[in-house]
């Protein structure tokens, strides 16, 4: 079983299975373009903590089928059905959180990509405003006219 | 009767203590309960002063111990839970401390020293809030601002209509991205409407969409007699020329007039895209969608 090497931005070498790393597209045409490498290869926008956890879901998800062509039909894609270890594995501090998700989206991890993108959305569903703000340290830099003109446009949306 | 040891070995602790000699002082105290016969209230005063010397020598285990002796001794002794809850803090168990007080004061005679007890727990719970929020948000990001506008645009799709509408509402940033985003007004639906949706919220919508609707499910319109809502419907087809469907439904009796207006508003536009039309009253339905230039038939 052949094995690669990764050099994390913060210069760990971290040594993984060929095969877990190319769920990476990005990981797996370099190594298309370029064949057999010995050396490190640099990952410059993953620190050695994300790496190491984004490595950590391709082993866990190495066996799984392709992903199905992406159907991009208009109905909003459901959110709730993230399998079990990933959302353990998505519970994580927010700064991680965004990580991951920003290296998925570097690394060309699609199924990743995805898994970090309906946790944030899980994050917003059935919340107020205000709740959002505060899960989120968000400041609301409304003036009082616009949020009162937003109020009467939402209200019909609006729990209570 | 204590033994006059007992007494002098406090006194020369004390002695200790104060004039910051805290070795001297533990080998007082100790000795002073080695003694026979104290009184309880006396041992109980004693274990205080040891278990503040111990913490003065850092030894907060040991300082713990002693409070917990006092507290075992005499449960209705304020020193006790005072010097424990200190301890617990100095160890960094705040949450432990806080339990402790409560403990506590459901222990104390009432009346008694409760007050001090309290006044530790109104402390003691500010600083953990304080604590816990600056923590908080520290690790706390708006999204929106740390992901790329291509990942911001896949965590919106992820939403329902109803849901986007009003994260508009959190700041200038979100009503930018959400409003920004193509799949936001790609499928306008007021089915998760909580209340009537009133025409001047409609128009706004229908406004901030820029003619990118392509799929409408409308229902709940506010004021909702069969003139309001064609009305509506118009201002809507007439700028959303990229309509792929449309459903409508309301309540109540099968409304001809409506169908009339919706089938000659949906012919006479020559709408390119739309494949669907569905007029709903009550659990009928009409679907004009077969052939938009045939009356519908509800």
């Amino acid at each position: 079983m052949s094995e690669i090497k990764l050099l994390s931005s913060d210069q760990a070498t971290i040594t993984v299975e060929k095969s877990v790393a190319e769920r990476s597209i990005l990981i797996k045409n370099m190594l298309e373009d370029v064949g057999e490498v010995t050396e490190a290869i640099p990952i410059p926008n993953v620190n050695e903590n994300v790496l190491k956890k984004v490595i950590e879901w391709c082993e866990h998800h190495k066996g799984d089928p392709p992903a199905q062509a992406d159907d991009d039909s208009d109905s909003r894609k459901k959110s709730s059905d993230i399998d079990e270890w990933d959302q353990k594995f998505m519970q994580v501090d927010q700064e991680m959180l965004f990580e991951i998700i920003l290296a998925a989206n570097y690394l060309d991890i699609k199924p990743l990509l995805d898994v970090g993108c309906k946790t944030v959305a899980n994050m917003i569903k059935g919340k107020s405003p205000e709740e959002i703000r505060k899960t989120f340290n968000i400041q609301n830099d409304f003036t009082p006219e616009e949020e009162e003109q937003i109020r009467r446009e939402n209200e019909w949306a609006e729990d209570r | 009767m204590p033994t006059p040891q007992t007494l002098s070995s406090q006194q020369a602790g004390r002695s200790a203590y104060a004039s910051g000699d805290f070795a001297a002082a533990l080998s007082h105290f100790t000795s002073a309960l080695s003694q026979p016969n104290i009184p309880l209230s006396l041992r109980v005063q004693i274990l205080d002063h040891l278990s503040a010397t111990r913490e003065k020598l850092q030894d907060l285990p040991g300082a713990l111990a002693d409070a917990r002796c006092i507290m075992r001794l005499r449960p209705t002794a304020v020193e006790g839970y005072l010097r424990g809850g200190k301890i617990l803090q100095l160890l960094g168990r705040q949450d432990d401390a806080l339990r402790l007080y409560l403990y506590g004061l459901d222990k104390l005679p009432a009346g008694g020293d409760g007050g001090r007890v309290r006044a530790q727990v109104d402390k003691l719970r500010a600083r953990i809030a304080g604590k816990k929020c600056e923590e908080e948000r520290g690790r706390r990001r708006d999204p929106f601002e740390i992901l790329p506008i291509e990942v911001a645009v896949l965590v919106l799709a992820h939403l329902p209509f109803r849901t986007l509408m009003l994260a508009r509402a959190v700041s200038k940033g979100w009503k930018g991205v959400i409003e920004a985003a193509p799949r936001t007004f790609s499928e306008v639906d007021f089915t998760e409407a909580r209340r009537g949706v009133t025409p001047a919220a409609f128009k706004a919508i229908v406004n901030a969409s820029r003619g990118g609707v392509r799929i409408a499910r409308i229902s709940k319109l506010a004021g909702g007699g069969g003139k309001t809502t064609s009305g509506l419907l118009g201002y809507l087809v007439r700028r959303a020329r990229r309509l792929m469907t449309l459903e409508v439904y309301r309540s109540g009796e099968v409304d001809t007039a409506l169908v009339e207006v919706v089938r000659e508003g949906v012919t006479g536009l020559k709408l390119p895209a739309l494949i669907t039309c569905i007029l709903a009253f009550g659990s009928l339905r009409s679907d004009v969608s077969r052939s938009p230039r045939l009356p519908a038939r509800v």
